[in-house]
Parts: structure tokens; sequence; C-alpha cells
């Protein structure tokens, strides 16, 4: 962060980005998908700064790989709600700018909770500090919360503060056919409630000590036949965002004709299905302060040109 | 006044002399007379008194109950004052999705009682939530003892309806998990009424753990209760709540609550776990054994639900319980990172007693998150400089140990001049932005949270009769 003397890989990334021409941050992996030759990749830097367990707290550069970061703080006994928001390869900042929470959600809550600080290289090549090295922090505008899912519409995130948590003692994933209303009910603070909407099968996600997971477990059999499994299924492309009581009345036919797949995340509102979402569409008013912030934060377009749009829909 | 009460009735409007109630909230600084005080009841006046506002190029401060400490709802520029304590609906409760719609001036203990019938809370519970309203909450990004797990108010609030200052009325974030665009949301949440006029709420609803387990530990030395509060956390335990008071002020507290508090420890610690019942016995077993370790001279367990709320009582009541010390107190609100809690406690008792004054302290250790209350008697000439340079030692030190400005409270006008030494020029600068392109013509609240050469108002520095 600024003033700790340790600015070396982000003043470089800041440079990279500079302050003229269309730029688009890459990571290393995807650099190949760039696909546009008017607009120059960079790179965020991929370091791992500080692990500070004991105020659980994490600082790292945004193009590490969510797998390095995993790694390392495993090894600490903590870990953060950034696992599972990708592939093992996709980068911290890709995350952070996606803005998509894992299936985790009803446990872990929103992936913006995660963010705690960040250095954000601007539109103009400077670099800002936003939020702070702190778990609890109210100071001036909440900057880190808006960045997330903002796609460096923004700037770009080079380096970050994330919050961290410990690794339960277990994790465990069953599956059983059960009523999913009824599990949720059921279940005290449970990671993931995952509903197969073809099938009718739940899968469902338990962090705890042993003796929760017991617990846990003795209620899942009063409603059906839990059965363990190595983790979440496999999950439909495209993403539907609903309010949790309209999911929990969705029905195979509201999504689409000879629909294969589509998983909903119960208590939470997410569903992941095999055919796209409807476009959704804001009013005029919200966008206008959409473009009031990107005049400000951005006003000639040139960090991650094209990226509005995606997040606008 | 006229164009004014054309909108909320004649009843709904304050000049005057009355006006002088609504100058300043529940922090130590005195404002100027606004120019008028307005309560409307709905979001149409609130749209139409954003008009009268743009007409007559008159800021607006919006307020709640007033309980803010930052100096975040003190009249400083001439300015209309905007009460939302006539909107005070509890529009609709939503155990399906969790939601409940609610109106800003509604108290956030009121809500807290029409949610236990349905077995969920809300959980931001600040030491005023019997006074403080759900507005005052957003605006401030209120937290509560019990947001060490949880998270403070932006992680309780779905959506929100918001008059901007183009007199324009916005829906913000949504009540499914992933709304379209940026999170404005996000960012109107603790803008301390600088962005927009929150009209309505969607805040989310938690279910009632089925056990809570709440222990009381007394150590006889502050700097063990301060390490034993990173050794509970290192130990991968998560408490609901871990809050911190010192041994004097506990003392104190059980003289005027009689809550059985220790009266000869050093420190106390009270620490609540929640969740399943399986859950909460481990981590009670956890919890104890750390204590214990780490030097506790007594760790009890509630043993019954009116034990329990006696604790919380006292907790509660501290800041009531100081006026049995001194007349006057000056409360802090930085944050720290945990583990530098000993050494930041010692830093500003030694601060504050170079001034010849006293400090206590009962605050959310969980999270870092200090509370200092610098004891003075208003009355004795000269005490408000020591006092202020006590607050700047706090400052200073929270900052040097990698902490920031504010865990709860907000920046106001009490911290907006510190804000420099959190942020570099660069960093205010994006904040400026974001400011600027909500309210460019700086209508809303002006002169708060950004320092005065920042911010959008031209005020340089505070005018006479302010003061902390």
């Amino acid at each position: 962060m600024a003033g700790d003397g340790s600015l070396d890989g982000v003043a470089a990334f800041a440079v990279s980005v500079g302050s003229t021409g269309p730029v688009r941050m890459l990571s290393r992996e995807s650099a190949a998908e760039s696909g546009d030759e008017a607009v120059r990749p960079v790179f965020a830097p991929r370091t791992m700064i500080d692990h500070r367990p004991a105020d659980m707290v994490v600082e790292v550069d945004a193009g590490t790989p969510i797998a390095v970061l995993c790694d390392v703080l495993a090894a600490a006994g903590q870990r953060t709600i950034l696992d599972g928001c990708g592939p093992p390869g996709t980068t911290i900042g890709a995350v952070l700018g996606a803005g998509r929470s894992s299936v985790d959600r009803l446990g872990d809550g929103s992936l913006t909770d995660a963010l705690l600080g960040a250095s954000l290289v601007l539109h103009n090549g400077r670099v800002a500090t936003i939020g702070g090295q702190t778990v609890k922090n109210v100071t001036g505008y909440d900057l880190c919360r808006l960045v997330v899912g903002s796609r460096g519409t923004l700037g770009f995130l080079a380096r970050v503060i994330l919050r961290t948590r410990p690794v339960p003692h277990h994790s465990v994933w069953v599956r059983l056919t059960a009523e999913p209303t009824g599990a949720l009910a059921a279940l005290d603070r449970p990671n993931a409630i995952l509903h197969d909407l073809v099938s009718g099968t739940l899968h469902v996600h338990l962090c705890g000590g042993d003796g929760y997971v017991a617990e846990q477990l003795d209620r899942l059999s009063a409603l059906g036949q839990p059965e363990m499994i190595d983790g979440p299924p496999e999950l439909p492309a495209h993403r539907w965002s609903l309010a949790p009581a309209s999911a929990a009345g969705l029905s195979p036919d509201d999504i689409g004709d000879s629909l294969v797949r589509a998983v909903k995340e119960v208590g939470v509102g997410i569903v992941h299905a095999d055919r796209p979402a409807p476009s959704r569409t804001l009013s005029p008013s919200i966008r206008s302060w959409h473009q009031a912030l990107w005049d400000r934060f951005d006003p000639a377009e040139r960090l991650n040109p094209g990226e509005r749009r995606r997040v606008l829909s | 006044m006229t164009e004014l009460a054309r909108v909320v009735g004649e009843g709904g409007v304050l000049g005057g002399g009355d006006r002088h109630v609504y100058r300043k909230d529940a922090s130590t600084y005195a404002g100027i007379d606004p120019v008028a005080v307005v309560f409307p009841r709905s979001v149409e006046q609130v749209e139409a008194l954003v008009g009268v506002a743009r007409r007559f190029a008159t800021p607006i401060v919006t307020r709640g109950a007033g309980t803010g400490l930052a100096g975040g709802a003190v009249v400083i520029d001439r300015s209309i004052v905007l009460v939302t304590t006539r909107m005070r609906s509890v529009l609709d409760i939503d155990t399906t999705n969790r939601i409940a719609w609610v109106e800003p001036g509604v108290l956030n203990l009121d809500l807290q009682h029409r949610l236990v019938e349905v077995g969920h809370h809300f959980a931001p519970d600040p030491s005023s939530q019997q006074a403080c309203t759900l507005g005052g909450n957003v605006a401030n990004n209120s937290g509560g003892p019990h947001c060490l797990a949880s998270g403070v108010t932006t992680a309780h609030v779905a959506a929100l309806h918001v008059v901007g200052a183009d007199g324009v009325r916005r829906e913000l974030g949504g009540t499914d998990p992933e709304p379209a665009g940026l999170d404005l949301r996000g960012l109107m949440v603790g803008s301390e009424g600088t962005l927009g006029i929150v009209t309505a709420i969607a805040v989310r609803l938690t279910p009632n753990p089925r056990r809570v387990a709440t222990v009381l530990a007394s150590f006889d030395d502050l700097d063990l209760a301060s390490d034993a509060v990173s050794a509970v956390i290192a130990a991968g335990i998560v408490p609901a709540a871990l809050e911190m008071m010192d041994g004097p002020l506990a003392a104190v507290v059980e003289d005027f609550v009689h809550a059985g508090f220790p009266v000869h420890a050093a420190a106390v610690l009270l620490v609540e776990l929640d969740g399943s019942p399986a859950s909460v016995h481990d981590e009670l077993h956890g919890v104890t054994t750390v204590l214990e370790r780490c030097g506790a001279t007594t760790v009890a367990t509630a043993a019954d639900e009116a034990q329990r709320a006696g604790w919380w009582k006292g907790r509660k009541s501290a800041f009531g319980a100081i006026a049995r010390i001194k007349p006057d107190y000056y409360l802090h609100d930085t944050v720290v990172p945990r583990t530098k809690l000993t050494l930041v406690l010692r830093q500003i008792r030694d601060a504050v007693a170079a001034e010849g004054l006293v400090v206590h302290n009962v605050f959310h250790a969980g999270d870092g998150n200090l509370h200092p209350l610098v004891l003075f008697d208003a009355r004795e000439p000269g005490v408000m400089e020591r006092v202020h340079r006590c607050g700047d030692a706090i400052v200073a030190a929270s900052l040097a140990a990698g902490g920031v400005l504010s865990g709860e409270h907000g920046i106001g006008i009490e911290k907006r001049d510190h804000m420099g030494e959190q942020f570099d020029d660069v960093s205010l600068e994006v904040q400026e932005w974001a400011r600027a392109a909500l309210d460019p013509d700086a209508l809303l609240n002006p002169s708060k949270v950004l320092p005065a050469a920042r911010g959008c108002g031209d005020l340089a520095e505070l005018p006479d009769g302010v003061w902390i």
C-alpha cells in the first residue's frame, strides 16, 4: 500500500498503464486472447506481499492466481471467499473485477465483503489507495465496493488487501433428494445448498467442526438419504440473478424448452443454466449516474474499452 | 419558507427560534441555525424539497434522530435541515427473501422488535439503537457489537431508494443477489448524506441462531486482555461479538447497572457465540480454554437469558455510566489491526495522561475498533484544547499502527481534516470524483467527509461557534 516502501511492482504496473491510449488488463495466461491489436495489454503484478493471520488479512498483488493465494493461506489454516470464484489460474483481479460470488455465497456472504483495501491504477497512470488494512473501516466513500464488479472500468486493481477466514475443520459435500426450502429451514448456516431443477437433487456444503457436521447430517437424514460426494456439481455456463423467492418458484419450463441443466443456489437466488439469462435494462436515471462516474474516473474510456456494456448488462 | 410549506404543509416546516435544536447532532460540535427545518412524509415530498433547494441554491443536511457522533448532521453552511423521522413505516417484512423494506426514520430497535415475532433480526446493533434511525445507520454505515462476524450495515442492505441532488428518484441495488451495474448501493451506504437522500431501505434479515452463549472474562492486566483478543481469533474462532471494557469503567458500570461485572479487574472481555447447538458448544470450549490460557482471572458463562441480558445492558450502558466520573466525555472511533491493540491502547493512555486527563476504553475489540473516552469537565478553562490534542494523538497512534480513521461513526466534520493523514492527494481526488459525479453542485451536506480544500464546498475552516 502507499507509504510502505514496497510499491515497486505496483509502480511498474502503473507505468505500463500510462496515461494515453486504450489498455486492457489481462492475465499472463489469457494474453493470447486479447484479440484487439489497437488495445495495449497490461499485466498486473503477481507477488504475495504479506499475510497477517492474527489480523486475518492478506496483502497480495492482483495478478496472482487464486490457486497460489489459496495454497499460501492454507498453510496458515486460512482462506478467502475468492476460492471457487473461477478456475485455479484465474487472477485475483479478474475475480474481483467480475464480482461474481462462488456457490458458497449462502455461507460466505457476498464477494464484495472480501476486499478491504487496494492500490488502484487510474486512467491517468497514477495510483490511488482505496479502503484500508483493517477488517472494519468506514472512512470516506466505500470505493472498494464500487470497484468490485466494475470490470476494470474505474481503474485497474494492482494490489489488494483481502479479509481472510479460518479454514473449517471439515468441508463436506453431500447429495440427497429432498425439498430445498425444507433443507434451508432445517440447517444452521449451511455454506451452500444447490438444487438441480431437472433432477431434483440437492447438493449441500457443510463447513465446521466434528459436532456441527454430525448435527447437520442428522438433520439432513430426516429429510432424505445424504450421500457423501467429492465436491459441488459441474455448473452450466450461464448465470441468472433472481430474488430468492422467485428462484424458489422457478421451474425448468420458465428457463427454456429442452433445458438440459439448471442449478439454483437455494436461499441466494443465483440460477446456473444452460440458457442465457434474459437481458436486463437499467433505467435512464441509473445509467446517468454510471456515465457520470465513468466521466470522472476514465473520461476517454481507455481502461478495458467495451467492458462498460458488460457492467450494465 | 413559503415554498417549503407548500411542499410539506405548515406543520411540516419549522422556522423561528425552534430551528436552534437542529443545529447539531450528538457530537460535541455546535453548528449554526439552519435556514429552515422540514419534516417530509413521503418520497414525493423529498423530491419536491430537493427541487426547492435547487431553485434557491440552498444545501440540504439530512438527519434522522441526530445520534451521530462525528458531526455529520451538524449545520455549518447556510442549509435546510431535512429530518426523516416522519418517514417511519415498516413497509414490508418478507422472510422468504429475508428482506424488510423500511422508511429511513424507523428506529433500529423498533425494527428489531418487529422482527422478533418472525424469528429474524437486523444484525447491526449500535449502542444508540434505542434512538438511532435506520436511515442514519445507512448514512454512517453503522456497526455495533454484533458486527464482528457478520459485518457492518453495508453487508445488510440489499437496496435503497434515494433522491439524488438532481431531484430524481432511483433504486440502487436490488433484492436479487447480483443486480446489474456498478454497486451504487455500496457507494451510497456510508456516504453521510452527501450523495443522495435515502427514502427507503431494503435491509437483509438474519435468522435468529438456535443457540447463543455469552462469556464474561476478567483480567488483572489490560495487556493480557488485549492479547487474549488476538488469541481467540488466532484459534480460528470468530465470535458473534468480542467486546472489551477497562476495569475501572466496568466497576462504574457495575455500580450503575448491577449486571454482575467484576469491580477489581483491570479489564473485562464479553464474548458471544451463536449458531447451531453443536458449533456453539465446540466454540465455547475453545474460547474458555484460550481465555484461561491467556491469563484470565475469571471466566464465566451466562447461566440464562437474564444474566446474558444483564451483561449486555451493562456493556451498552457504559457511556451513560461515565457521567458518574466526569460531566463530559469525548468519544473517539478508530480502528487498528487487532494485533496492535495492546500497543495502541498503551500509547493512547500515555498521550492522554500527558495532557493531565483520563481515558477509559469500551470497544469492539474483536475487530480492533477502538472507542477511547476522554473524560473532562467543560467548565475547566482551557480543557478543550487538551481534549483536542488527545484526539489528535489517538488518530496519530491509530494511523501509525496501520489503522483507519473510523470503524462505524463516520467522518462528518470531526475527522474531515484528518483524511489527508490517511490518504494521499491522489487517493483523496478519487473520492472527490465519486462525490462530484453524483452531486456536482454540492447540494447535499456539503463540507462533510472530504477535507475542506477537497470538498465541494468552499469552506476553508470551521466557522466561529464550531468547537470540539
